[in-house]
């Protein structure tokens, strides 16, 4: 009878190997939606630093772009003065009014070649003022909940103090 | 039961085996696959963003120099950007690389020495912002928490305590300033703390001609060749930051050369700039402009204004006026030729009371010196200055108030250029970390090098720190 394994091992044998194979599928299985997740965090992220430091970093192209001509791409940088986070007074009123327009969100959007969704908001912070240089944010509800939010603190040439709030999702 | 009963002891065996493998084999997936989850460092990365942007921002706004040195106007900013209640973040900042607002001096001297160099000191102003000295006293063997020491006087600096006791200061990062006459005689050579600590070697008298005790000129010898050079610091300073020079009386009006016309002003204040062994007046009336007596004759004759260059007679070298603080002070600023006529005088014989030994009958090495001292009409080349580094910044000054024209010690006639050349040695050999403000909390460091040349050219190092209460 030696070499002949019993109903019993050969059970138990079966049972650890059905349990290893449900135990590393099951975390595979629930990894693989986490891991999703996490990209698209991630891209929403990265979304929201590329929007912020367009923004903030870029004059923009043209770099007049809010004076004539089409416009491929919005920054908001002084291009006289083309320096990082000095933000121009005329460009910052020049956004808020585009995105005001009748689909001057999508417009905004396709200028960004943003793939998420975001809203845009400045605030003049000298003297605690708070007062709302530019609401960019689409005039429909977001596909998905707010998951990245970035806060840029830059210079205006007003000599003001401004917080650049970009939120994407 | 029975099943188990049927295959005997073995089977038993067999079953409990296989239980013990199970718990090994989910023990081991425990331990190699562990519960996944995701580690991002995105809130770190916003923290270095927010530091970054605050610091960018304040230069673009022209208000980083300031609130590099001014915790009050640093946080007030930082609550401008992040209003205090949306944010938990706490900043912190420190500064490396440049003097500080307020250098403590501990000084080995007397009471009067401490009064004097207090007043001589306060005030001090650098591209705008304080730069002041606080002078307090000290023992050599155990010295009070400070960025310098300042030794004044003949002190026997030989002992294991003192010589441990400056040897732990100096690897502390602070700087060391003896202000000292040496000469032939055994108790006053270099000794070995002076020997080891500031370079100082005797090597032998030398007596010019008899009878001759010639006025003595003392000027850098050299401009530094790079910022390596050890003598870039002192140099620079004294050729940049103002020197603190004080009004001390009120007059109705400014007393002017026939012709000037009176300024409008209702209140004119008289201060003395005193060079060479000459005190040559000043008044001020208002914030912008300065009259000086440039003639020495007791009427104002040079109107300046701040930012203008003026001479003064026998002086042979230019000044800028920095700024002006009516009433009380202005600050004005040397050319770098400048030569010193009165730091050390021999005007009476060896031996004689108030002879200056230090020229008189001695050498010390090294004879290049950092400021030289070149006799009229000889070729006696003697150090008046030396600095060294070898264990720290050490800096050794011959006495300049040991000056037989003011009756040795007379403090108040102390030339404005060795107060100056007194605070340039101090401002270098100081300890230059300072925290502007302090938190124990853990967070992040961004570093921020900044340049700010009004007075003098300053490069620094601003580090901004934020971090969260409830973070670890």
């Amino acid at each position: 009878m030696k070499g002949q394994i019993s109903f019993v091992e050969y059970l138990t044998a079966l049972t650890i190997f059905i349990t290893s194979v449900l135990f590393i599928a099951f975390q595979l299985i629930s990894f693989i939606p986490q891991y999703l997740n996490q990209v698209n965090d991630e891209r929403v992220r990265i979304d929201a630093y590329q929007i912020s430091e367009l923004l903030a970093n870029d004059p923009g192209n043209p770099i007049n772009w809010y004076a004539s001509g089409p416009v491929f791409r919005i920054g908001l940088s002084s291009e006289s003065a083309n320096k990082t986070n000095f933000l121009s007074l005329q460009k910052i009123n020049a956004l808020n009014s585009y995105c005001s327009a009748p689909n001057g969100y999508d417009n905004v959007k396709g200028n960004m070649s943003a793939t998420s969704n975001f809203a845009i908001l400045l605030f003049n912070r000298t003297a605690g003022s708070g007062k709302i240089l530019i609401n960019c944010q689409p005039t429909y509800p977001f596909s998905s909940p707010i998951n990245a939010t970035l806060r840029r603190i830059v210079a205006i040439d007003s000599n003001d103090i401004g917080e650049l709030i970009v939120q994407t999702g | 039961m029975s099943l188990l009963f049927k295959l005997g002891r073995k089977g038993v065996i067999n079953f409990i085996e296989a239980i013990f493998v199970i718990i090994i084999i989910f023990t081991a997936f425990a331990v190699l696959f562990p519960g996944l989850s995701f580690k991002n460092r995105w809130s770190d990365a916003t923290i270095i963003l927010s530091a970054r942007d605050l610091l960018v921002t304040m230069d673009r706004l022209n208000i980083i120099y300031q609130n590099s040195f001014n915790s009050t106007s640093l946080q007030r900013f930082i609550d401008l950007a992040f209003p205090v209640n949306r944010t938990s973040l706490v900043a912190w900042s420190t500064v490396e690389g440049t003097l500080k607002n307020m250098t403590v001096v501990a000084c080995n001297c007397s009471d009067q020495q401490i009064q004097n160099l207090t007043y001589w000191m306060s005030g001090m102003q650098v591209n705008g912002r304080d730069a002041s000295m606080v002078f307090i006293k000290t023992k050599l063997e155990s010295i009070n928490p400070s960025d310098a020491v300042l030794i004044w006087g003949n002190t026997n600096l030989d002992t294991p305590q003192i010589m441990s006791s400056l040897i732990n200061y100096l690897k502390n990062g602070g700087g060391i300033v003896e202000i000292n006459d040496i000469s032939s005689s055994s108790q006053t050579q270099p000794g070995g703390v002076q020997q080891q600590i500031f370079g100082l070697t005797y090597s032998g008298s030398i007596v010019p001609g008899s009878g001759t005790y010639f006025e003595v000129s003392d000027y850098f010898p050299r401009k530094p060749a790079s910022s390596s050079d050890i003598i870039y610091g002192t140099y620079k300073y004294f050729s940049h930051i103002p020197a603190p020079l004080k009004t001390f009386q009120m007059s109705s009006s400014i007393p002017l050369e026939t012709g000037m016309q009176q300024p409008l002003c209702l209140d004119a204040y008289q201060g003395n700039v005193t060079l060479n062994d000459t005190s040559h007046s000043f008044w001020i009336c208002n914030s912008t402009t300065v009259y000086f007596d440039a003639n020495n004759n007791s009427l104002a004759d040079t109107p300046v204004s701040v930012g203008g260059k003026f001479s003064l007679s026998n002086v042979a070298t230019n000044f800028t006026l920095n700024y002006v603080k009516y009433p009380s002070q202005i600050g004005i600023s040397f050319d770098p030729n400048y030569n010193f006529q009165d730091f050390l005088t021999a005007m009476t014989s060896p031996g004689t009371s108030c002879a200056d030994a230090q020229y008189i009958d001695y050498v010390i090495q090294p004879a290049d010196g950092n400021m030289l001292r070149v006799p009229v009409n000889s070729t006696l080349k003697l150090p008046a200055v030396v600095l060294n580094n070898t264990l720290g910044r050490t800096a050794w000054i011959a006495d300049f108030a040991n000056n037989p024209n003011f009756n040795c010690t007379s403090f108040a006639k102390i030339g404005d250029d060795n107060k100056l050349l007194l605070a340039s040695l101090l401002l270098w050999a100081s300890n230059k970390q300072q925290t502007i403000t302090a938190t124990n909390i853990n967070g992040l460091v961004i570093p921020y090098v900044n340049v700010q040349n009004s007075d003098m050219y300053e490069v620094y190092k601003l580090n901004l720190g934020l971090g969260s209460p409830f973070s670890s």
